[in-house]
C-alpha cells in the first residue's frame, strides 16, 4: 500500500497529471453551469416580460 | 411509416423538445457526473503505472475521451448540416449553434491535456505532425461554425452557411483519424479499433472506457441543455413561452 503523498506525486508528473485533471473539472463544471444559468436568466428575462404586457 | 415521419416532425418542433428534454437534462448531467468520477477514480488510483510512460500516463483518462467526443461532436454537426440542407429543419440548426461551443471546449481540452502529456513524455508540449495540427484545424472549424453564424445578419442565410461549413469541414475528421496511420507522427497510433484486439492492458481499459461513456452522457446532457437555451432565444416571443412564463407566474 502506498502513502498519499507518494501517490499524489503521480512518480514526478504530478505537475501534469493534476493539472491535466483540474483543468478538466473547470472546462466541465463551466461547461455543465452555463447552460442552466443562460436558460434561467431568460425565464427570468421572459417573465418580467410578460409581467409588463400584463401590466400596460 | 405514418409514426417515423410524425416522430420526425414531432422531434423538429421547439415546443415538442423544450417541453420533452428537461428530465433528460437532469438525468444524463447525474449519469455523466457518476461515469466520470467513477472512471477518474479507477484511472487515477487503481490502474496500475505505465511500464514505460510511469503515472503520466493516467493522462490518456482525459485526453481521449475529450478527443474522440470533439471528433464526434463536430461529426453530429455536420449530420445535423445535413439534415438542415436538405430538410430545413430548424432543430437541426438549433443543434449546431448549441454544440459548436461545447466542441470548441472539448477540443481545447484534447489539445491542452495533449501538450500537457506531451512534456514529459515526448519532451516537447507541441510538434506541427499531421495529427496535432489536424486537431487545431478542428479548432478553428469550430470557432469558424460560431463566428460565421455572428456575421451573418439574416438567421436563415446564417443557419445555411453554417450548415454548409459544418459539411464541408466534416472531411477533416478522417484525416484526424487516420493521421497516425498516413503519416509519419510522434503521436502514438490508436490502442482500440473496431477490427484487433486493444492494445492496452485491461486494467488501464476499463477506467478509459467508463470515463469515455460518462463524457458522453455529460455531454450529451450539456448539448441537450445548450439546445434548450437556443429555443428559448428564439421562441421567446411566441405564445408557447408565454405559457410556460405564465405558469411560472402562478
Amino acid at each position: 500500500m502506498i502513502d498519499f503523498y507518494t501517490w499524489a506525486a503521480m512518480g514526478g508528473h504530478g505537475l501534469y497529471v493534476w493539472s491535466v485533471y483540474g483543468i478538466s473539472i473547470v472546462a466541465l463544471v463551466v461547461l455543465g453551469a452555463w447552460p442552466l444559468r443562460a436558460e434561467k436568466k431568460l425565464l427570468v428575462r421572459a417573465t418580467e416580460r410578460t409581467d409588463l404586457e400584463g401590466g400596460s | 411509416m405514418g409514426s417515423i415521419k410524425d416522430v420526425f416532425h414531432r422531434m423538429g418542433s421547439p415546443r415538442f423538445f423544450y417541453n420533452g428534454s428537461s428530465l433528460w437534462v437532469r438525468g444524463l448531467y447525474i449519469g455523466g457526473t457518476l461515469g466520470l468520477i467513477i472512471g477518474s477514480f479507477w484511472g487515477l488510483v487503481l490502474a496500475p503505472p505505465d511500464k514505460y510512460q510511469g503515472d503520466s500516463f493516467r493522462i490518456m483518462y482525459i485526453h481521449v475521451p475529450s478527443a474522440h467526443l470533439a471528433e464526434m461532436v463536430y461529426f453530429a454537426c455536420a449530420m445535423a448540416g445535413f439534415v438542415y440542407v436538405v430538410w430545413r429543419m430548424k432543430m437541426a440548426d438549433v443543434f449546431i449553434a448549441a454544440a459548436a461551443p461545447v466542441g470548441a471546449i472539448l477540443t481545447l481540452l484534447s489539445l491542452a491535456s495533449g501538450i500537457l502529456w506531451g512534456m514529459p513524455t515526448w519532451g516537447t508540449g507541441w510538434v506541427w505532425d499531421m495529427r496535432t495540427t489536424s486537431v487545431l484545424v478542428l479548432l478553428f472549424l469550430f470557432f469558424g461554425l460560431i463566428a460565421l453564424r455572428q456575421a451573418i445578419p439574416r438567421p436563415d442565410r446564417a443557419a445555411y452557411s453554417v450548415a454548409i461549413l459544418a459539411l464541408v469541414g466534416v472531411v477533416n475528421i478522417p484525416i484526424i483519424k487516420y493521421s497516425v496511420e498516413w503519416f509519419t507522427t510522434l503521436h502514438q497510433p490508436a490502442s482500440i479499433t473496431f477490427a484487433n484486439e486493444p492494445t492496452i492492458e485491461t486494467s488501464m481499459l476499463w477506467p478509459l472506457l467508463v470515463n469515455t461513456i460518462g463524457l458522453y452522457i455529460f455531454i450529451a446532457g450539456v448539448i441537450l441543455a445548450a439546445m434548450r437555451v437556443e429555443v428559448l432565444k428564439r421562441e421567446q416571443a411566441t405564445e408557447w413561452v408565454r405559457d410556460i412564463t405564465r405558469s411560472m407566474q402562478r
